[in-house]
């Protein structure tokens, strides 16, 4: 009963503490709201990015006898219904208006059209140069105008690779006027691009399908989202234990441990009904971060079994390292080396930070594993990527063992100092 | 036979060294008893063992020697029985500042066993003895010194315990609280209470005691009544001179003068005891003028503890 007493009595003073409160709960919770921010909802439910302001400057002059033009072509694929989500297109006049847009923040890129366009696409024999101006700020949307760019011109290379294999099998099965034939092949292919561009259901459709596994597809998160939560939540609730275990060194400096000690309560009464505050709060903590997190973000984090082992084993663990490394210091002034040292070096190397980048070495992944912090992110993925209770049973076990290890270790050390 | 029944705490042949067998020995195979009813105080100079001893009674440190019993409990085989019937007050003030008085008494209040209804009623109480009862969901952080003093007492009274041990309860806080502490203790022992008190202050060990232990290096050097241990110098006089400059070699003449016990000289000042200061005060001024040094003034005090620890350690209780 008294222990549950000493734990009530931290609990309450940690709720007061605008610190622990701001480190437990609001940290976590911002640094995430802000990355959710700064990625323009990344999280939504389609998974897009908001769509790109473009503006396109087509300078393009056919040859009077083509039989179709490629400048305004290209201009038809980006204006297309299936570029909606990713960009809003707008014409302009000249090469000038449409930097000037882009300089101006008007617009984030500008494709510039060249007269010769056509011409190239045509027969091949020249080089074009396809303009696109962006605001160096953006990252992504670039680099999908670029392969949405790359993947079209490579459709008009195609059409030359077919013209001169066209040529060539004329040729070889001896049959005369083999050019005659060319316009034909133009036409075939411009009305190929044209229906490529139609809504779904059309003739051409796309030859694979992207599909997410069927556990993620309850989540409406962004899995790099629900990744980058993780990391912040296992960061901060091992940083959670390790403050929480700082409270016996407060205790101790404040003389409120020697009065308890002088109290009719056995001593490792006391130090386990501290243990039990140090678990509490992180209980909560996690519950609190879980909960918040599927409301703002939408995350799903998984079946509700899985869930409860992958927070179970992150408590045990992140408890067992908090009051680990409290009980190699002598006061809470030198705690500050532990926190923001210890604990940051081995998120770093635990992929707390680097949750969210998708095709780091695989080297990255068994490294992470060296540290406590790398189990809890292991179990979390797991954990989001839909994997079921026997799935975390491995990174459970490593977790509660190591934990209960560390938590012998730092409780030995702490009531041996206090006998 | 009745002696030893009302004996509430038994301290036998007690010591402890720090860190043996080279630290230091803090308390000496001290030995003492308390009486039900008795305020005993343990005087001595800041590391004469007096925190040391309370902290065995307390059971927070393992005596290296000997053992102490408290209502029959020895602090070394049973000190959860022993530390039932003991209330601690801690020379610092270990309170949660965060929490308010009431909620910082019924904290410590369930430490002692208490619930329910009898833990809210003595809440109550002690929240008006210490004179909080208007200030109880006040944050302790926000308190003045003194009540934070207070509440400090408060804490140690809730569970009625029979013997009350007060380390230093006064340092360093004003005269106004300190007065108040004072009467507290004599209120607690007209109550009933036993109270075991600290100080390194004479003049509050002579106000409050009983019998006095007076301590230093880790021994009980004298232990009495204030009467008793006054007696111990006999007919000695205490006299301080203030002289208008240090001299080595006017503590040399003085020590050597006819009907002089004592000499602790710091600064300016010296204080001697003497045996007849009518007879003696004519020496210690011709002694002044050989050297050459002016007597600026001259102070004869009825023996006090001063003088008795003047005469016993060759030291004042504040070097």
């Amino acid at each position: 009963m008294k222990l549950l007493d000493i734990a009530l009595k931290d609990l309450s003073r940690i709720s007061r503490s605008p610190f622990g409160v701001g480190m437990a709960l609001v940290v976590p919770l911002l640094i995430t709201g802000l990355i959710y921010f700064a990625f323009g909802g990344i999280s939504s439910g389609s998974g897009s990015l908001a769509p790109a302001r473009v503006v396109v400057a087509d300078l393009d002059q056919p040859p009077a006898d083509a039989l179709f033009a490629a400048g305004p072509l290209l201009e038809q694929v980006l204006t297309g219904t299936q570029m909606a989500s990713l960009m809003q297109v707008t014409p302009l006049p000249s090469e000038g208006t449409a930097r000037l847009a882009v300089e101006n923040k008007q617009a984030d890129m500008a494709v510039i059209i060249p007269t010769n366009f056509t011409q190239v696409a045509l027969n091949g024999s020249n080089k074009a140069s396809l303009l696109v101006y962006f605001d160096p700020v953006l990252q992504v949307q670039p680099k999908i105008l670029e392969a949405i760019l790359r993947d079209t011109l490579d459709g008009f290379s195609g059409t030359g690779i077919a013209i001169a294999t066209l040529l060539e099998g004329w040729k070889q099965l001896g049959l005369p006027d083999g050019e005659s034939q060319i316009p034909d092949v133009q036409r075939q292919y411009v009305e190929w691009i044209r229906r490529a561009q139609a809504p779904e259901g059309s003739a051409v459709s796309s030859a694979f399908v992207l599909q997410k596994p069927a556990a993620a597809q309850t989540s409406d998160s962004n899995p790099l989202l629900a990744q980058t939560m993780a990391g912040m939540m296992i960061f901060f609730v091992f940083y959670s234990g390790a403050v929480v275990a700082m409270n016996i060194l407060q205790e101790d400096e404040q003389g409120t441990l020697a009065r308890l000690f002088s109290t009719p309560t056995a001593k490792g009464q006391i130090l386990l009904g501290k243990l039990v505050s140090v678990l509490l709060v992180m209980v909560i903590q996690t519950i609190l971060l879980l909960l918040l997190s599927s409301l703002l973000f939408g995350i799903h984090w998984g079946s509700p079994l899985s869930l409860v082992l992958a927070d179970l084993g992150m408590i045990a663990i992140a408890g067992g390292l908090g009051l680990f490394l409290m009980s190699l210091i002598r006061s809470s002034r030198q705690s500050g080396p532990i926190l923001g040292g210890v604990l940051t070096l081995t998120a770093m190397l635990g992929g707390l930070f680097t949750a969210s980048i998708p095709s780091l070495p695989p080297a990255f992944d068994v490294a992470n594993l060296f540290t406590p912090q790398g189990w809890a992110l292991q179990a979390w993925k797991l954990s989001l990527s839909g994997a079921g209770p026997l799935d975390l049973l491995v990174p459970f076990a490593v977790m509660l063992i190591l934990g209960l290890i560390l938590f012998a270790v730092g409780l030995f050390r702490f009531k041996r100092r206090y006998a | 036979m009745e002696e030893t029944q009302s004996i509430i705490l038994d301290v036998q042949d007690l010591s402890k060294q720090y860190d043996p067998p080279k630290g230091i020995l803090a308390v000496d195979g001290i030995s003492f008893q308390i009486h039900h009813g008795e305020i005993f105080s343990l005087l001595g100079p800041n590391g004469a063992g007096k925190t040391t001893t309370i902290s065995i009674l307390c059971g927070l440190l393992q005596p290296t020697k000997g053992d102490a019993w408290i209502f029959g409990h020895s602090v070394r085989r049973e000190p959860l029985l022993a530390k039932e019937q003991v209330g601690v007050v801690p020379q610092d003030i270990a309170l949660y500042p965060d929490l308010s008085a009431r909620e910082n008494l019924s904290f410590w209040g369930k430490m002692y066993g208490m619930r329910g209804p009898l833990l809210k009623q003595r809440v109550d109480e002690v929240l008006q003895i210490v004179g909080l009862a208007q200030r109880e969901k006040g944050r302790v952080g926000k308190y003045s010194g003194g009540m934070k003093r207070r509440l400090n007492i408060g804490v140690a009274l809730l569970h009625k315990p029979r013997l009350i041990i007060m380390d230093e309860p006064t340092a360093g806080i004003d005269p106004q609280s300190r007065r108040h502490i004072l009467d507290s203790v004599k209120e607690l022992n007209r109550e009933g209470s036993s109270v075991l008190y600290t100080t390194h202050y004479m003049e509050e060990a002579q106000e409050l005691s009983h019998r006095i232990a007076i301590m230093d290096h880790g021994t009980i050097v004298a232990l009495g009544s204030h009467q008793e241990l006054v007696k111990i110098i006999g007919e000695l006089d205490r006299v301080e001179l203030t002289v208008s400059q240090s001299s080595q070699s006017l503590w040399e003449a003085w020590r050597a003068c006819e009907g002089v016990a004592n000499v602790v000289a710091e600064g300016t000042l010296a204080t001697l005891l003497v045996e007849d200061s009518n007879r003696v005060l004519p020496r210690l001024f011709e002694a002044a003028a050989a050297t050459g040094i002016r007597i600026t003034s001259v102070q004869i005090q009825e023996p006090n503890l001063e003088s008795v620890f003047l005469h016993l350690t060759g030291r004042g209780l504040r070097d």
